[in-house]
């Protein structure tokens, strides 16, 4: 234990015993308050869902919920913009024991159901679009670590992990010129749960892609050789890494 | 003309739908976000135009009003914000298209996903500043920061990717802090919606704590001293393009919340003393960033530190709209000052992607002989390097100008010191970079000609930048950012 | 104090350590967890807010905020954790070991 090594320690210690002690004064004297409870129980008859917490996700506060799915598929276009390349998407790094196979076996399925019990029962119960989103990319990991090779090939792929954020965006814009994210007449239960479903499909895929980590090289589609240069020396000179 | 609430949401949801749309058919990626680009463009013109007319506009999504649901608003100060990103945007945009071949070694094969991330950055960029609830501003601040953390580690390179890892554990670090404090403000006082929580707002400890706590996050965002030390790395190895909208637009957002949050929603219980030591960090920012501005060996570098040193003026902004008569003149420069640099630091991060295109390096004592072979380019270093300085009749010039003028009449004259002392250093190391690129040589080295989408949305943007004053006068009485001090309607305005 | 009071506290705790290891452990991997372990303490602090609320069920609101906050966090995560590969990969490039950050 060197001289320099306490007193950094000890140093950390006291700004973090303050930040602390801040902190703690400022949650000391908060007043008792209901919140919103009793507002958002005024609104839930008109909300379309009975279970508060997902009226407020995908009613109350759905433009939370619109951006939030966008920043899931951000996430994702985030790691294929830095990720290794890698067309061989099998995560099986050694042969899968009997146990293993058949423990997998017997899970996918009912991982598929539960996962699609959540979302039904989401508007009634604790439940939704993320939770289903989250058993079906657990389904998915579970059948690649058992080898069960992924085939991550061109638009099909694009498309359903999109497909949560444009089907949400298009409900929104049901009412479009008069509102934006507010369900018209009394289909606001159907809208929610059309809405959830497309979600759910597009996180468990995105989820399970993060897993992965990688990016197919099907997936980085380079757009056609536009000629800018008149010199031909520079197209040689590209080669040296220059940005 | 289209009514003002579909333009707010329109802003949002059309680089969304244009970054799916990218996503999924890369080959038209670039065409696709240009025109989107363009319609933005139009939009906030529109909404410029239209705002001016009226009242500042409130439009509650989903239709419930708030403290239920979440708003969308715009007024002048919201409207100048996000004119700047489609300016901006557009420019950066035409460069990036020139800027980045297929066959480039480093983010050749990720260029497709180039689009879809500016796309998201921008609808995550128009997001926030439309915003008015304090929890939706999280999620766009994440939207934000990761599309900003991807653009960077698009370069592939060892530095930018460390560069990027550091950026993403700041802002996430940021996006906590910042989401603690809107806790504290909900367990307070029941609502996520800024302009209840202003009216509602009292001295209690858990209201202090939550603005130190939602503060301390935005400068780690916003990159202000001694926060500052992961803007250069990131913001000096990221691609050229994606350094100017970095630079110019993201730290701006994070700027433009503290503005928010000091300058009307915690107006109550913010203390002289408390601005005054955010105007201190902000002068710390000028000198620091100003004097590693002048140490810089690679132009990039310095740019980026001059980006550290700008920020830096918009800070002083906070101490000097404490006193009563001051505070206009100091907003106004914030906005002047955060305008003219945007459009400046674009510029000048353009002619260093072009003189790393054209010299294989970005080397400042070996630019000679760039303004022979690049005149186009050479003008619009010395444009922006006019607006960084404050020369007028830039929109730098007015800002400082406001700025000492708030100065003076508000009694803090040391700040004018701070203003003077970063004028002259800025003049100092601008004059550094121009000297080297003016330099004359006799055999002209450089013999590529360039493709006119590497110099031309340089030059509008310098141009834009060295003219603000003229152009904007009329446009900045017109729409009133006063109502950033004054306040904004609970209800719907109907127009 | 209450049991409210000790969840906020804990909370808060938690926020706090996750910081000081952000800023002063140099493992990536463990900067990383250490931003998670920040993140659960906002989610605790936010929750014990919903059940603060004492009504006929707790507040909703600060509820979803938790649930959109997990979902941001995951991805979040996933990101920092492909760059922090990626990073490492690019170092072992360069015959040097930087599972550090710099």
């Amino acid at each position: 234990m060197t001289g320099k090594f306490i007193a950094k320690n000890f140093a950390l210690l006291i700004i973090a015993g303050s930040v602390f002690a801040v902190l703690a004064w400022s949650v000391w004297s908060l007043p008792q308050s209901t919140g919103l409870t009793f507002t958002v129980q005024a609104q839930m008859e008109r909300s379309g869902v009975t279970n508060p917490v997902t009226a407020v996700l995908l009613n109350f506060r759905a433009y939370d919920t619109l951006l939030e799915v966008g920043v899931l598929l951000l996430a994702l276009l985030a790691v294929w913009a830095f990720a290794p390349i890698d067309d061989n998407y099998d995560e099986a790094v050694t042969p899968p024991a009997t146990a293993q196979k058949a423990l997998t076996a017997f899970l996918v399925p009912v991982l598929l159901v539960v996962a699609a019990y959540l979302l039904w029962v989401g508007a009634s119960k604790p439940g939704g679009a993320f939770q289903a989103g989250a058993l079906l990319s657990g389904a998915a990991v579970l059948l690649a670590l058992t080898g069960v090779p992924y085939q991550a090939t061109g638009i099909g792929l694009r498309l359903l992990l999109s497909i949560g954020l444009l089907m949400f965006i298009s409900v929104g814009l049901a009412m479009f010129p008069s509102a934006f994210l507010q369900y018209p007449g009394d289909w606001a239960g159907v809208l929610i749960l059309v809405i959830e479903t497309a979600a759910m499909i597009s996180i468990g895929v995105t989820l399970a892609l993060l897993f992965y980590g990688r990016v197919p090289d099907s997936q980085l589609s380079v757009p056609p050789k536009q000629d800018h240069y008149t010199d031909t020396d520079k197209l040689q000179s590209d080669a040296r890494d220059i940005s | 003309m289209l009514a003002a609430e579909y333009i707010l949401v329109l802003l949002i949801v059309l680089p969304l739908t244009a970054a799916v749309v990218a996503f999924l058919w890369p080959r038209y990626a670039a065409p696709v976000a240009l025109v989107s680009a363009a319609a933005m463009l139009l939009l906030s013109a529109n909404l410029a135009l239209l705002i001016t007319a009226t009242e500042p506009i409130r439009y509650n999504l989903g239709g419930w009003q708030a403290p239920l649901g979440i708003a969308l608003y715009a007024d002048g100060l919201a409207v100048l914000m996000v004119s700047m990103t489609a300016i901006v945007g557009i420019a950066v945009a035409a460069y990036a298209r020139a800027y980045f071949q297929p066959g480039d070694s480093a983010t050749g094969s990720r260029v497709a996903l180039f689009w879809p991330l500016w796309l998201l950055l921008t609808a995550g960029l128009n997001a926030l500043f439309l915003s008015i609830d304090a929890f939706n501003i999280y999620v766009t601040l994440e939207l934000v920061g990761l599309s900003a953390v991807a653009l960077v580690a698009i370069a592939q390179k060892p530095e930018a990717l460390r560069a990027a890892m550091r950026y993403l554990l700041v802002s996430l670090l940021g996006s906590l802090a910042y989401m603690l404090g809107v806790a504290l403000l909900y367990a307070q006082y029941a609502t996520l919606d800024l302009e209840m929580l202003h009216l509602s707002m009292n001295a209690t400890p858990a209201t202090w704590t939550a603005l130190v706590l939602m503060s301390s996050g935005l400068m780690l965002k916003a990159a202000l001293f001694p926060l500052h030390f992961w803007l250069p790395p990131a913001h000096s190895s990221a691609p050229a393009p994606v350094s100017a909208l970095l630079s110019a637009l993201v730290v701006k957002a994070a700027f433009y919340l503290v503005l928010r949050l000091w300058l009307h929603v915690f107006e109550e219980i913010v203390t002289v003393n408390a601005a005054q030591l955010m105007g201190m960090l902000g002068a710390g920012a000028i000198l620091w960033g100003s004097l590693q501005a002048l140490r810089a060996e690679r132009f990039k570098l310095l740019v980026a530190y001059s980006t550290v040193a700008q920020i830096g003026y918009l800070f002083l902004a906070i101490p000097l709209a404490q006193t009563e008569g001051a505070s206009l003149a100091a907003a106004s420069a914030a906005v002047y000052l955060a305008l003219s640099h945007a459009f400046a630091k674009a510029a000048m991060f353009t002619t260093a992607g072009t003189v790393l295109h054209v010299a294989g390096h970005d080397r400042i004592r070996d630019m000679a002989g760039i303004s022979q072979s690049y005149p186009l380019t050479a003008f619009t270093m010395g444009l922006a390097g006019m607006a960084l300085i404050g020369l007028p009749p830039s929109g730098g010039f007015m800002g400082k100008w406001l700025m000492l003028n708030a100065a003076f009449v508000s009694g803090q004259w040391w700040w004018v010191v701070v203003l003077l002392v970063g004028s002259l250093l800025a003049a100092a190391y601008v004059f550094r970079v121009i000297s080297h690129a003016f330099t004359h040589l006799e055999q002209i080295p450089y013999q590529i000609k360039l493709d006119w989408k590497l110099e031309w949305p340089g030059l509008l943007l310098a141009l834009l930048a060295a003219l603000l004053s003229i152009l904007a006068l009329p446009l900045f009485d017109a729409l009133n950012i006063s109502t950033v001090l004054s306040g904004t309607p609970l209800t719907e305005s109907k127009p | 104090m209450s049991a409210e009071h000790l969840y906020l506290l804990t909370g808060m705790a938690l926020f706090v350590m996750g910081g000081v290891y952000v800023v002063s452990n140099p493992q990536l991997l463990g900067k990383i967890l250490a931003i998670n372990v920040a993140g659960s303490g906002v989610f605790m602090v936010l929750i014990t807010i919903a059940y603060r609320a004492r009504a006929e069920y707790p507040d909703p609101v600060p509820q979803a905020m938790v649930l959109t906050g997990i979902v941001v966090a995951v991805s979040a995560t996933a990101v920092a954790l492909a760059l922090a590969v990626r990073v490492r990969n690019a170092s072992s490039d360069n015959d040097t070991d930087k599972t550090t950050e710099e």
